[in-house]
């Protein structure tokens, strides 16, 4: 059998072929009892194919897919009220955090007299001189 | 209750119009889901999977594609990806990969109509899945060619050639079933 025609046979059925190829398609099945043979097949096959579609799954496919979705949900719905209990704890965690360094940073200013950031934070400015004659300095004897 | 009725029921939290949509259209996914995959535990699963994430995006449905094609195409990619997911599953385990499975039965000794169905089924099984998703589309689900083309993402001559080479192994593969009248 022509390669070519039994190509554009094949064709035939999925697309359209232009006026020449539908021509030589139809001289040719017109010549060849074969061809016919194989075009019966070929439609035979695909009819075969076609009724061979499965229709539906088990019974209750609906309402499985139904369940499965409320599960689905019902997980979603865990999670956000999860996310949403651990914002608000967080959030008066926040606001507990907030008032005490506020408190700390009062109490600061209050002891020191001094309205600055050191004096809210509670340092002492010390001078070099200061530091270098501090009574702390420690020898390595002592360390030891 | 017309689709676009159920679709707008839905999004509104109206389970039973979903449900509605899901008798509507699971012959469609059924037909898809089982050409590709066979009759098997898996293509339910993935046949729920595919309302289950129709479901989940419907805020993306706009309604550019019908809901058939666009529930074909939801499907397909699931069953495509399912047959990665048996392929390597069988590679690490050494099991039989679904390809290998049976000998086609022979037909002569079938007594309905049933049985011819899947002894269809099986020499579909057989066929490459690019091949079968073709198939599936074109000759099960009765896309057009173009209708193929787009929801594989194929050019039309593709599906085409791949149309013509998946008949004549599906008639080579039927040959000794049905002999040389089919």
């Amino acid at each position: 059998m022509n390669e070519k025609v039994l190509e554009l046979l094949y064709r035939s059925f999925d697309a359209s072929l232009t006026p020449v190829e539908k021509k030589e398609l139809d001289e040719a099945l017109a010549q060849s009892q074969e061809l016919q043979a194989e075009k019966e097949r070929i439609t035979s096959l695909r009819g075969s194919i076609s009724a061979s579609a499965a229709k539906s799954f088990r019974p209750f496919f609906a309402e499985r897919v139904m369940q499965a979705i409320t599960s689905v949900s019902a997980q979603r719905n865990g999670l956000e009220l999860f996310f949403q209990s651990l914002q608000l704890a967080f959030r008066r965690v926040t606001v507990v955090a907030a008032t005490a360094i506020l408190l700390l940073l009062v109490y600061n200013f209050v002891k020191s007299g001094n309205i600055s950031i050191a004096g809210a934070f509670g340092i002492s400015q010390e001078t070099l001189v200061e530091v270098l004659e501090s009574p702390y300095d420690a020898t390595v004897e002592d360390l030891l | 209750m017309t689709e676009q009725e159920m679709l707008a029921a839905t999004r509104q939290g109206d389970h039973e119009a979903f449900k509605e949509l899901i008798k509507r259209y699971e012959s469609r996914v059924a037909a898809t889901v089982i050409g590709m995959l066979g009759q098997c535990a898996e293509a339910e699963d993935v046949g729920q999977e595919t309302f289950v994430r129709f479901y989940k995006g419907l805020k993306r449905f706009r309604g550019e594609s019908s809901l058939a094609t666009y529930l074909t195409r939801i499907a397909i990619n699931l069953s495509l990806n399912e047959l990665k997911r048996r392929r390597r599953r069988s590679s690490l385990f050494l099991q039989k990969s679904m390809d290998e499975i049976g000998d086609i039965p022979d037909a002569r000794a079938s007594v309905d109509g049933h049985e011819d169905r899947e002894i269809v089924q099986q020499a579909l099984q057989k066929l490459h899945k690019k091949f079968r998703a073709v198939v599936v589309l074109r000759l099960i689900d009765g896309y057009s060619t173009e209708e193929t083309a787009q929801i594989l993402d194929l050019p039309i001559g593709t599906v085409l050639s791949r149309l013509s080479r998946a008949q004549k192994k599906l008639k080579e593969l039927l040959k000794p079933v049905y002999g040389d009248e089919r």
